[in-house]
């Protein structure tokens, strides 16, 4: 994993008796490095880190180490920070179509705020 | 290009983009409100009507275009062949 | 050819500053260039980058487009962007440190500030990832 425990950390997590839907409540972590230079002087989540974030969770879920072919869409409809929300709630689907192959729909929120819309194709390494 | 041939043509690119039925697609109907858009998804439509039409519509202008007839009208009066 | 240093061009620093040099623009295309390094923050256990890397490249490419363009006007400060969507993104392959990505984006449509663009990354000859994107300029 390229961010659990560096970008974020799960503080607490409830899956699904069908194993394919999680709820995960993260701590956004603000000494994360990314932040020196996204953006110096004004800490702002990188989008693509919060896709990351998705795809790890994702991984934690399926428990298979994941790669990520395909980005249907993916909204940003707000601008995360852990100052703006220190604590996030990323909820996530992973729906097997095939052999390792999974549909993903994820979505981070904190209270009624959406941050990020996903939904993508993800595929056992 | 006539007036017939921009509404099915514009029309089948927003049944695409937008994964809406056609059907919702009426020439009263306000635009906004159909396909749900907001200040993300609107730019969408802008590009649909470039790539297809060659025809920009500015940001100024777009207040005018409340329903899909406003949004014919505006482009066949600003189609490169008809200027 | 564009020899613009790419921190006049773009807000992001290091470890997360995923362009090396804008290299061309043409109208509505602009063309760049980075080489992954060892230490890249995008580097998986597999030494590949994740996929996330390759859509952070594209933007920053695009957002390097638009800085050029900000700085012709007259801008002193490179514009920040954000990433408004990412659509159809496709990842044929995930590139290992040492290659370098050739990346075109051409910007299309925009309103309010949220510019359509569509990218894609080689190395080499080979696509490795393309893109819809929109990019949300601050101003």
């Amino acid at each position: 994993m390229l961010l659990q425990n560096k970008f974020y950390k799960v503080l607490d997590s409830t899956i699904d008796a069908g194993g394919n839907h999680g709820q995960y409540r993260l701590a956004l972590l603000p000494d994360c490095e990314v932040y020196k230079g996204h953006f110096p002087g004004h800490a702002v989540c990188p989008g693509v880190f919060n896709i990351e974030t998705i795809k790890e969770c994702a991984m934690m879920l399926t428990g298979r180490k994941l790669a990520m072919p395909t980005v249907k869409q993916c909204r940003f409809t707000a601008v995360a920070s852990p100052a703006v929300c220190p604590q996030v709630d990323l909820d996530l689907t992973a729906t097997a179509t095939a052999a390792g192959a999974y549909l993903v729909e994820a979505r981070i929120t904190a209270g009624d705020v959406t941050y990020v819309e996903f939904k993508g194709e993800m595929t056992a390494l | 290009m006539t007036r017939e041939e921009i509404i099915k043509g514009i029309n089948q690119e927003i049944v695409e983009e937008y994964e809406v039925d056609e059907s919702v697609i009426k020439p009263d109907a306000v635009i906004f409100d159909t396909l749900n858009l907001d200040s993300l998804s609107l730019v969408d439509l802008v590009g649909i009507v470039q790539f297809k039409f060659k025809v920009t519509i500015p940001t100024t202008e777009l207040k005018s275009i409340k329903t899909f007839n406003d949004l014919y009208d505006y482009i066949e009066t600003h189609l490169p062949e008809n200027k | 050819m564009i020899t613009e240093d790419i921190e006049r061009l773009i807000p992001q620093r290091a470890p997360i500053l995923m362009v090396d040099r804008l290299t061309q623009v043409d109208g509505a295309e602009g063309k760049t260039e980075f080489t992954i390094k060892p230490d890249n923050i995008f580097l998986d256990d597999d030494r590949r980058l994740a996929e996330a890397g390759l859509i952070e490249h594209i933007a920053q490419s695009a957002s390097a487009f638009a800085g050029y363009q900000a700085l012709e006007a007259g801008a002193t400060e490179p514009p920040i962007g954000y990433i408004g969507e990412v659509k159809k993104f496709h990842c044929y392959r995930r590139p290992q440190a040492g290659e370098v990505l050739h990346t075109t984006v051409t910007m299309g449509a925009e309103v309010g500030g949220v510019t359509l663009l569509t990218g894609a990354t080689h190395v080499g000859d080979e696509l490795v990832a393309d893109t819809r994107m929109k990019i949300s300029i601050e101003k």
